[in-house]
């Protein structure tokens, strides 16, 4: 009953005509190959309607947002349409607070489940795909942007984050402390 | 008697034959004219906007019919209208508990601007007739369509990280149509030339089922549905066609 009138007419129009998509959708872009050679840690804070970097009053520890930008040795822009390929993709992001986050998550434990892949309007995103076991490699931006999901206690935080590769190799820095209040 | 019973056996294929050369009647009917929408959006509530048209639109339509004997028969109608949508606000669909202090974007929705919409009805058809003239009222059921804009948006709580999609589906996908059944009455005005007709149709769509909407929230974080539910519209579409055409009696 429900389409049934499309239905009929979309049978219609098909009976007539055939469709060859055949590998339409197999085609895999062209990538351009780039490296890893650094990563860059922000404080963000998202009050208001834009994102804004922290500045040194601090940020409300509910709006509380780590960017994570990652350098690499080709220079990705806002309007650019070519694909790239990280030769070596990152495997694992992990994230170590350096103080106490609260009371569930004592100075040193690791609070990565704690930050979620911001679903709001940001520039150059890229979706941090190691939260459901992929391998971050296809990149058509630099910034992961990771909303702070549990409430941290007031306070001055810092976040220790390390990347490790698929060569095994590992990138770790931290960032600067912050006031979350 | 006897004879009588023997003469109308005799002749009875004859009679048959000449009432069946008589009544066996088909029409082809074609039109073209103005639809227009009765429902008047603006008085309705989000779901009549989301699905409002303008309320003149032009359309086409094909008819066949086939008289069983020289008063009834049967028809089968195919209506197509072209229908532009009425302009809305995406604001009046924000509901009241995600206004202020929340932002609104990422909208994905209403670029549609025009759509076709077609309808399908069976029903019975009435013949009255003298030499020149005929009428012919009917009245049938089937399958109509409404335009139907399925809208997007995201809303992010002022404060905090908290973000939540709202969706308004269409049906349940995200369609320009939703199919509802249809009550149709008509009237066809003839003037006869030899075989040809020149006709006047009018003809009103009821549609007996209002226009539903699921409406959903959802985590944006988790896409854990918070509210899920049925919206309906206030008032039952209808709409009503006026048209000249030509038709073919064979």
């Amino acid at each position: 009953m429900k389409y049934l009138l499309r239905t009929i007419l979309v049978l219609a129009i098909f009976l007539g005509m055939g469709c060859d998509c055949e590998g339409y959708w197999d085609e895999e872009p062209e990538y351009k190959s780039c490296r890893l050679t650094d990563v860059q840690l922000h404080h963000m804070n998202n009050e208001g309607k834009q994102l804004i970097e922290a500045t040194s009053t601090g940020v409300k520890k509910e709006a509380y947002l780590l960017r994570i930008d990652l350098i690499t040795d080709s220079l990705l822009s806002t309007y650019n349409y070519d694909f790239y390929k990280l030769e070596d993709g990152i495997i694992k992001l992990n994230i170590n607070t350096v103080n106490a986050l609260n009371q569930d998550y004592p100075a040193g434990a690791d609070v990565t489940t704690c930050f979620k892949n911001y679903p709001g309007q940001t520039e150059l995103q890229i979706w941090d795909s190691t939260q459901k076991g992929d391998t971050i490699d296809v990149i058509t931006g630099s910034k992961i942007y990771l909303a702070l999901r549990t409430i941290p206690k007031a306070g001055s935080h810092s976040f220790r984050v390390t990347l490790t590769l698929a060569s095994g190799r590992k990138i770790e820095r931290e960032t600067t402390p912050v006031i979350l209040n | 008697m006897k004879k009588i019973i023997l003469l109308i056996l005799i002749f009875l294929p004859i009679i048959l034959k000449a009432q069946t050369e008589e009544t066996l009647y088909r029409y082809i009917d074609l039109s073209r004219g103005i639809n227009i929408n009765l429902s008047n959006p603006q008085f309705d509530n989000s779901i009549g906007l989301l699905s409002g048209t303008q309320t003149i639109s032009s359309f086409i339509k094909g008819r066949f019919s086939y008289f069983f004997n020289s008063r009834w028969g049967t028809y089968a109608d195919l209506k197509f209208y072209f229908v532009t949508f009425s302009e809305s606000n995406l604001s009046n669909f924000l509901p009241k508990i995600y206004e202020n202090p929340y932002y609104k974007f990422d909208e994905f929705t209403i670029n549609e601007k025009h759509a076709t919409l077609g309808d399908l009805t069976i029903g019975a058809t009435y013949r009255i007739e003298n030499k020149n003239w005929s009428v012919r009222p009917r009245i049938g059921f089937g399958i109509g369509e409404v335009a139907g804009r399925s809208t997007r948006f995201s809303v992010k709580e002022n404060g905090t990280n908290n973000i939540y999609k709202i969706n308004y589906l269409a049906g349940n996908k995200f369609l320009d149509v939703i199919d509802l059944p249809i009550i149709k009455t008509g009237i066809n005005l003839n003037y006869k030339i030899d075989e040809l007709n020149l006709s006047l149709d009018i003809g009103y769509t009821q549609f007996i089922k209002k226009v539903s909407y699921t409406y959903q929230v959802k985590d944006a974080y988790t896409e854990k549905i918070i509210d899920n539910k049925k919206i309906y519209s206030k008032a039952l579409p209808s709409n009503l066609d006026i048209g000249l055409g030509l038709g073919l009696n064979f």
